[in-house]
């Protein structure tokens, strides 16, 4: 596989964040909201990560396009390390790679037009003015299934699912290769979470886009995924092809979440593995394996040794178990 | 035959607001038998919680118009006094929200808040009270149930939050349990211990159970009959194998085939249900779900469709019905 094919690279990603308190606010702990990730995303496809409350998803999405600074490892875009970026190139930067948000309705500033909302990104970066600037925003209003009317109008006056797709548009404006979608489906309803799901599908066959989709529902990453990486506690898991990691699953915590989702099959037959217990803090995350306080197949070496994050034929995945 | 437990004739529940009239629900009729799990099954705005709150009768009596029949074992809720429901809340009927923390006061224990349940329905001592508390946090499954009957709320996390409240729904033994959405806050692992502690519950104490969702996953795995609500109406009705298995209603299809399936093809497009739901202060005409129907006639956008009872309890609100039965 050559370097070129990747967009984005990953490596052993970390985010520490200290815990203030006791009387002069000192730092008395860390939460590690994300310990050790590694990915990469090829041009044109998406990655899904998955995983519960808690488990240093979005955290990941905000660390790649460097909303927060990380505090190891490395984010390489197109070979250039992001985290070593100065402010010029970080700009360049951020017109390549854009988010959607879960909130469309806290992601829209109420104050401004739609039309406005779309073309900022566009007059920050330098691209288009005057005429051309606002049939570029006629377009972008086109491209995400609205019509041209409604760049005159605010974000209180659309639904949900129409304000999701004012975010996707803003997003497109400045043309990226990469777009991080952080929940961009979970706060909508059934009937609206397909139009949005059909619609970055489609935008992606178009543009040649990649994403990286974190989503806590596993249905819609599925759908959406090449590859997908399951997050627990701050670590990666499990990483691999979206339907072989569905089908055979190999870490037991994947294993729990595909079989805990209720399917719409009403009468088949169900194996449902169920969790004792709660996620744990990631302020104090258990010893060795994170997940053995509550994995259903753990053997001794699991609370004492960390497993390794390893390649097992196509697949990455960290656990004891699997040879 | 027999005698349905909760029986709901043509409700209507409508909020008048100004000058304008919400039809938030608007002439529905379910019945639910001892011991059965009904679930009311639709998208945001679609009136299920409201149907929940109408028969709990929670909804703010000055702007709120109800009409129709609410018969629990017979009697007609609506027509009861306030001392009389407040006699059946709680202990024949109870319910569970979809947020555990603004649902549990944060000022007292766990264990004060489900003695008070006890108390309030039943002549007992504070001790006793106290006593099946404790006991029903064990069987709720919170462990150390001795120690964490004695924290606050804030103390426990959303799953455990939501078994606290399942115990004070639970602990004076209720004939019917009204679920909104109780596992929609939760992540998908705690969704699954939560559910299986509904079911398992509900069976033991022989509680019938209106699960109110909007996944059809829920729906799928705890129900024996559902009914799928748009716009204030109940489109179709009837038991879950069978309208799974052969939906009618044009909306039943639409919602069933735009979710996203883990044995579905990667990418593939999703069927999509065009348009958003109708401000229910405005309703058209015929049938509500009319704009968004791609079989939608002529007759669909003038005349409002009856609803038509099938075999096997099935009932459908459409004039083109789908599967196979002739319109």
């Amino acid at each position: 596989m050559s370097k070129e094919e990747h967009l984005l690279t990953v490596r052993n990603l970390k985010k520490h964040f200290p815990i203030r308190g006791g009387l002069f606010g000192g730092q008395i702990g860390t939460v590690q909201a994300v310990d050790g990730v590694s990915f990469t995303i090829k041009h044109g496809q998406t990655l899904g990560l998955v995983g519960e409350s808690g488990c240093g998803k979005s955290t990941t999405g905000m660390l790649v396009l460097r909303l927060l600074e990380m505090t190891a490892g490395q984010v390489l875009f197109q070979g250039q390390d992001v985290g070593q970026m100065k402010k010029q190139e970080l700009r360049d930067f951020r017109r390549h790679a854009q988010i959607i948000f879960q909130d469309p309705y806290a992601s829209l500033n109420p104050r401004m037009s739609v039309g406005d909302i779309i073309a900022e990104p566009m007059m920050l970066h330098d691209i288009a003015s005057g005429i051309e600037r606002t049939k570029k925003v006629e377009d972008l209003l086109k491209v995400v299934g609205l019509g041209p009317h409604h760049a005159r109008r605010y974000p209180h006056e659309f639904s949900g699912g129409q304000r999701q797709r004012i975010g996707i548009a803003r997003a497109l404006a400045v043309q990226p290769k990469l777009i991080v979608c952080d929940e961009p489906v979970s706060a909508l309803d059934v009937s609206i979470q397909s139009q949005i799901l059909n619609l970055l599908v489609d935008l992606q066959q178009e543009l040649g886009l990649a994403y990286l989709f974190i989503a806590h529902g596993l249905n819609a990453v599925k759908h959406i995924s090449d590859e997908i990486g399951v997050m627990y506690l701050g670590k990666m898991v499990e990483l691999g092809e979206g339907d072989e990691l569905i089908l055979n699953p190999l870490h037991p915590y994947t294993k729990t979440l595909i079989s805990a989702i209720p399917q719409p099959h009403p009468g088949a037959k169900k194996n449902r593995i169920i969790l004792q217990g709660d996620v744990p803090s990631p302020a104090n995350p258990p010893s060795g394996c994170r997940f053995h306080t509550r994995c259903p197949e753990q053997i001794a070496i699991c609370s004492q040794e960390e497993p390794e994050f390893r390649q097992v034929q196509s697949r990455f995945v960290a656990c004891h178990l699997v040879k | 035959m027999q005698i349905p437990l909760l029986q709901i004739n043509q409700l209507q529940t409508h909020f008048h607001i100004g000058k304008r009239v919400v039809k938030a629900v608007d002439g529905i009729s379910i019945s639910v038998n001892p011991g059965e799990t009904m679930a009311l099954v639709g998208e945001s705005g679609s009136g299920k919680s409201v149907t929940a709150m109408s028969i709990m009768r929670l909804l703010p009596e000055a702007i709120t118009k109800t009409q129709g029949e609410i018969l629990f074992e017979g009697r007609d809720m609506l027509k009861m006094s306030m001392e009389e429901i407040r006699d059946i809340r709680g202990k024949h009927i109870s319910m569970i929200f979809q947020e555990p923390m603004t649902s549990l006061n944060p000022a007292y224990t766990i264990g004060e808040q489900i003695s008070e349940a006890v108390r309030v329905h039943s002549n007992v001592d504070k001790k006793t009270a106290w006593n099946k508390a404790v006991e029903m946090l064990e069987l709720v499954g919170i462990p150390a149930a001795v120690q964490r009957a004695k924290e606050y709320p804030h103390q426990m996390s959303g799953g455990m939050r939501q078994r606290v409240m399942i115990a004070i729904s639970l602990v004076c033994n209720p004939r019917l349990l009204l679920a909104d959405e109780p596992t929609t806050a939760l992540d998908v692992t705690i969704q699954a211990q939560i559910l299986d502690l509904i079911i398992k519950l509900a069976k033991e104490f022989n509680t019938a159970l209106i699960m109110i969702t909007h996944d059809l996953g829920v729906v799928a795995e705890i129900a024996q009959n559902m009914a799928v609500m748009y716009a204030g109406r109940i489109v179709e009705q009837g038991r879950v194998a069978d309208v799974f298995a052969n939906p009618h209603h044009p909306y039943t299809v639409g919602l069933m085939d735009s979710i996203p399936r883990l044995d579905g093809g990667k990418k593939q497009r999703l069927h999509t249900i065009e348009g958003v739901v109708p401000d229910l202060s405005a309703l058209p005409m015929g049938c509500t779900f009319a704009d968004r129907c791609e079989y939608a006639k002529e007759k669909c956008r003038e005349e409002f469709p009856a609803v038509r009872v099938l075999a096997n309890a099935r009932q459908v609100a459409c004039h083109y019905p789908l599967g196979g039965i002739e319109s």
